[in-house]
């Protein structure tokens, strides 16, 4: 038996919707897909992602769900990955099926690269993914991906750009974003105190000040969050993930860290 | 067993293709392809065609990027890929390529590489036993493409009324 996404709270008084539920290639009366709505219910329970666009790069701030001290950290990451080197995604969902689209992304990637020569531009990689993700709810009788991404790259075209896409396959270019937990409060954060002409020290502060107020847990410490920039250094694009250490140094200057319940 | 004959296909069939799938990029993407990428993928169709159903096509692209100026790439029928400054196909290419040897430079204006075009035409039409009798000049630059001009030897007769 296939497993759906399974209604919760969300119609309890349109009992009738439960014949729409579960098949991702049929409308509702409303003309809704419930399928789709509810792979975004499941993204709106994850850990949160924030990306911000400044004049010199893009940044990239998720918070990790999964911290234990058990937790083999060394060298994978939870919330960020590299596509190809000029571009870079966070994960906001269900890890698994964040794993399949990212491997998608990559090969997309490289076959563009492979034909042409040159780097894919930002918005066609995105767009390439997100045909995919549209596939998923239209035929093949298969749920969508549980994920949202928010995709931050540098191209020749049109600079340094930060996209957010989700799983009914849409996406628009952003200055600003946030997907995940809390995400709205997140997102009408960012937009007031967002300027455009922000650098990106300024991103990584404003990034951090909003996600430390939107985040759910009592204490913020370097091991529940990641932060990566896409940065120009010496004309090449840079994808650099911040270190624990240093992650830790810049919640302490820019007075975001709060003590852990039990601190010494 | 139609078309097993590589050399039954018209050329004009792959760079038409090729058009058309540069058209087609532009109208998906918004942006046009680089003379770069044009040729890098150009190359790609042929090599995939090469073990099995080659295309007998030898092709010199010209193109013009607005960020980086004029290029001219040598792309011939077994996929090989030049990025050059002149390049020459055919029978006439010896005389084309020994008389750019002695006159090219870089940078040169148009109006002398016009002259140095007329004067590889000059030899052509001297030393080539099977010379053929026209010849179209094309220029590509930051306006596009375009005929500049036909050096004839046999023009077309007029049509006359009977």
């Amino acid at each position: 038996m296939k497993r759906l996404w399974i209604s919760s709270d969300l119609q309890s008084v349109y009992k009738m919707s439960r014949r729409y539920d579960s098949r991702t290639t049929i409308f509702s009366p409303e003309g809704r897909l419930y399928q789709v709505e509810y792979a975004m219910e499941a993204i709106g329970n994850a850990g949160s992602a924030i990306g911000i666009l400044s004049k010199d790069g893009v940044v990239l701030v998720g918070e990790k769900k999964v911290t234990s001290k058990l937790l083999q950290t060394s060298a994978s990451t939870e919330k960020m990955y590299k596509i190809d080197d000029h571009v870079a995604c966070a994960v906001a969902g269900i890890m698994s099926d964040a794993n399949i689209l990212i491997n998608t992304a990559r090969v997309q990637a490289q076959r563009y690269t492979y034909a042409y020569q040159e780097p894919m531009p930002v918005e066609q990689l995105v767009q390439s993914l997100c045909d995919t993700k549209q596939g998923y709810t239209q035929f093949g009788g298969l749920r969508p991906f549980g994920v949202s991404f928010l995709f931050a790259g540098w191209d020749k075209n049109y600079g340094f750009q930060l996209y957010m896409s989700d799983p009914s396959g849409n996406y628009s270019g952003w200055k600003a974003a946030a997907i995940g937990s809390n995400n709205q409060a997140a997102q009408s954060m960012l937009k007031q105190d967002y300027k455009d002409e922000i650098t990106r020290e300024e991103a990584v502060q404003l990034a951090l000040k909003v996600l430390s107020k939107t985040m759910d847990s009592t204490s913020l410490t370097s091991e529940k969050l990641e932060l990566a920039e896409v940065l120009l250094s010496n004309g090449k694009v840079k994808y650099q993930v911040c270190s624990p250490v240093a992650l830790g140094e810049l919640l302490v200057k820019f007075g975001v860290t709060q003590p852990a319940a039990d601190a010494s | 067993m139609k078309n097993k004959n590589p050399f039954s296909t018209p050329s004009a069939q792959f760079t038409e293709y090729i058009q058309k799938n540069v058209a087609l990029y532009q109208f998906r993407n918004g942006i046009p392809l680089t003379t770069a990428a044009t040729a890098n993928f150009t190359r790609g169709e042929l090599a995939t065609a090469l073990r099995k159903n080659p295309y007998m096509v030898n092709i010199i692209l010209a193109g013009y990027d607005k960020e980086t100026g004029p290029s001219l790439y040598f792309v011939d029928y077994i996929a090989s890929l030049h990025k050059l400054d002149k390049a020459a196909f055919g029978y006439g290419s010896y005389f084309a390529l020994s008389m750019m040897d002695r006159h090219y430079h870089r940078d040169m204006t148009v109006e002398e590489a016009v002259n140095l075009v007329d004067k590889v035409i000059m030899e052509i039409r001297s030393r080539l036993v099977v010379a053929p009798p026209n010849f179209v000049i094309k220029i590509v630059d930051k306006d596009g493409a375009r005929e500049y001009a036909w050096r004839e030897s046999i023009k077309d007769a007029p049509v006359v009324a009977s």
